[in-house]
């Protein structure tokens, strides 16, 4: 099997995740609320004052944001786990194709189905914007490209429990995960908080656990203040490194796994 | 006809339920060995053991010990997998493509040249018989139609090795004879085959050798003569309106013009003689003799 012809698998798979995956309601559903939700930000702007354009951008990044969310969970959760208890994969995995190729490509396919929601909400933020006379700035793109890492992140995770568990526990353990991702600051003092919470397992937590508030640039854009390119470099690789970790731990779940 | 194409050598798998203490099934040990060109039917009730056997083959199934080879080379080092063709039982597609994209998806992971998947995609299409319907998307297939599209995936790559697990399940008269007739078409191309199914007939039709499994184990193995034995007799059937003058007599049933007549093996050739010169015409003669389900009984055993 050389590196082209695994690409080339890999291309395969990812495109058919991607088919499979904007077909699905949830994920029509979530642009189309998305997209109302930037209706109710022009509303909105109305009753503030001076405070428009700021009011659009940052209702219209929290929908991408949430939204987003939802989708990579939903979606990455059910990725392998579908396809295990539908038993596609039987025809899949005795093709030369790899367990591992298949995990990939299944993430691949959903980070192209993330990126095609955030692009699309991203168009509906930009018209929001463009009726108020605001701009889309450089700082927005740089919110906008953070959030995609935090997403495909969260993805990577909702694939991880996909491959080790059914639909029900993989969704809930993405979200449990999701949600503590984004409260490690919480996690890493919660001894001082809470009476009896042990010390070492709110560290533990800290340390393990991806910091998803590092890709939390939505005030930072809202506000105008410039985003580093060194910053985006730096989100980048911490994003890939859990990505890549989370793929192997999956890869390795799986591939002892039985396919009933 | 070198042995040893496909075998198996004390496989052994323990299928558990998950959160039972119950000790699981156990199937196994198995040991069987096919030849290149060789048509093997693995018969056996439901729940004997037989779709477990072939997922064992195919890695889909962690084997708990024992030794695999498909196509001379071990299981687990995946080398086999351009080579082998697989059909589940009830195959499962992503129903949202067409069976012509499902074809070209699946001829993408053997890493075909888009020229050649395309042009052995249309002519497998029509060879199955589901060309007319292949932009259609798979949710609005028969069982039948998805069972022959099954067919075509296990064919895309020109496979030495078939493994079909009940390749004649949901399909009519028609399409189990056209299953028939493909399986002796690819024997004579030189493809080894181990299916599955528990339509005896047909795989006593078309197989060199038979292995019984019940309960997990290999009960029996052997060409169908071996294991049934020589006919004690034949059933003729003919057609016209001539139960008088029937050599056979008294065991002769009429159906308007059809009847069938039972014979021993040394009257044969004089009752068909006998037949013939009264102007009847032949439809069949089948050989009556043990069937395999005597086999599968529970104190048949004979490896």
């Amino acid at each position: 099997m050389g590196l082209r012809s695994s690409l080339r698998r890999l291309r395969s798979v990812a495109y058919n995740t991607y088919l499979e995956s904007v077909r699905q309601r949830l994920f029509l559903g979530v642009v189309f609320f998305a997209f109302l939700l930037m209706l109710v930000a022009l509303v909105l702007k109305d009753i503030s004052v001076h405070q428009d354009k700021k009011i659009i951008a940052d209702i219209g990044l929290g929908a991408i944001d949430f939204f987003g969310t939802i989708i990579a969970i939903f979606i990455g959760a059910d990725l392998v786990g579908r396809d295990v208890e539908r038993r596609t994969l039987h025809l899949l995995l005795v093709k030369p194709l790899s367990r591992e190729e298949f995990i990939v490509g299944r993430f691949l396919g959903l980070c192209l189905t993330i990126l095609t929601s955030m692009i699309l909400m991203c168009l509906g933020l930009a018209l929001a914007l463009w009726t108020v006379q605001g701009g889309f700035s450089w700082s927005l793109l740089s919110a906008v490209y953070a959030l995609l890492l935090e997403i495909c992140l969260v993805g990577a995770i909702g694939v991880f429990f996909s491959t080790t568990s059914s639909r029900v526990l993989a969704i809930l353990g993405a979200t449990v995960l999701a949600v503590l991702g984004r409260m490690t600051d919480v996690l890493k003092n919660a001894s001082v908080v809470v009476e009896g919470f042990p010390d070492w397992l709110g560290k533990g937590l800290y340390l393990f656990l991806p910091n998803l508030l590092n890709f939390d640039l939505k005030n930072r854009a809202v506000y105008g203040d410039p985003v580093a390119p060194g910053i985006l470099v730096d989100l980048t690789a911490y994003a890939a490194a859990y990505v890549v970790a989370l793929l192997a731990l999956g890869a390795l779940a799986f591939r002892k796994r039985d396919l009933k | 006809m070198s042995s040893g194409f496909l075998s198996l050598r004390g496989v052994v798998k323990i299928v558990k339920t998950p959160f039972s203490r119950r000790p699981g099934f156990r199937v196994g040990p198995l040991n069987l060995s096919i030849a290149e060109g060789e048509i093997v039917g693995l018969i056996g009730a439901n729940g004997a053991g037989k779709t477990t056997t072939l997922k064992l083959l195919l890695g889909l199934l962690i084997p708990d010990a024992g030794q695999i080879d498909l196509v001379g080379r071990p299981s687990s080092s995946g080398e086999w997998r351009s080579e082998v063709g697989y059909l589940p039982e009830q195959p499962a597609f992503y129903e949202y493509l067409s069976g012509r994209e499902f074809l070209t998806f699946v001829g993408d992971l053997f890493g075909l040249d888009s020229r050649v998947l395309s042009g052995r995609v249309s002519s497998l299409l029509e060879r199955v018989g589901i060309a007319e319907s292949a932009n259609r998307p798979i949710r609005t297939y028969s069982k039948g139609m998805q069972q022959r599209l099954g067919l075509a995936q296990a064919l895309l790559n020109e496979p030495k090795l078939l493994l079909l697990d009940e390749p004649m399940s949901g399909l009519d008269p028609i399409g189990r004879r056209f299953v028939r007739d493909l399986l002796l078409e690819l024997k004579a191309q030189g493809r080894s085959i181990l299916f599955s199914t528990h339509i005896i007939p047909d795989a006593e039709f078309v197989c060199d050798r038979i292995a019984l499994i019940r309960a997990g184990q290999l009960t029996a193995l052997g060409t169908v003569d071996d294991l049934l034995g020589l006919p004690t007799g034949f059933e003729i059937a003919a057609v016209k309106s001539m139960l008088a003058a029937t050599p056979g007599g008294p065991a002769a049933r009429s159906e308007d013009e059809r009847f069938t007549v039972r014979v021993a093996p040394s009257e044969l050739t004089r009752t068909i003689e006998g037949i013939l010169s009264q102007g009847a015409h032949l439809v069949s003669v089948s050989p009556i003799r043990a069937s395999v389900e005597d086999l599968l009984a529970p104190q048949a055993t004979r490896v």
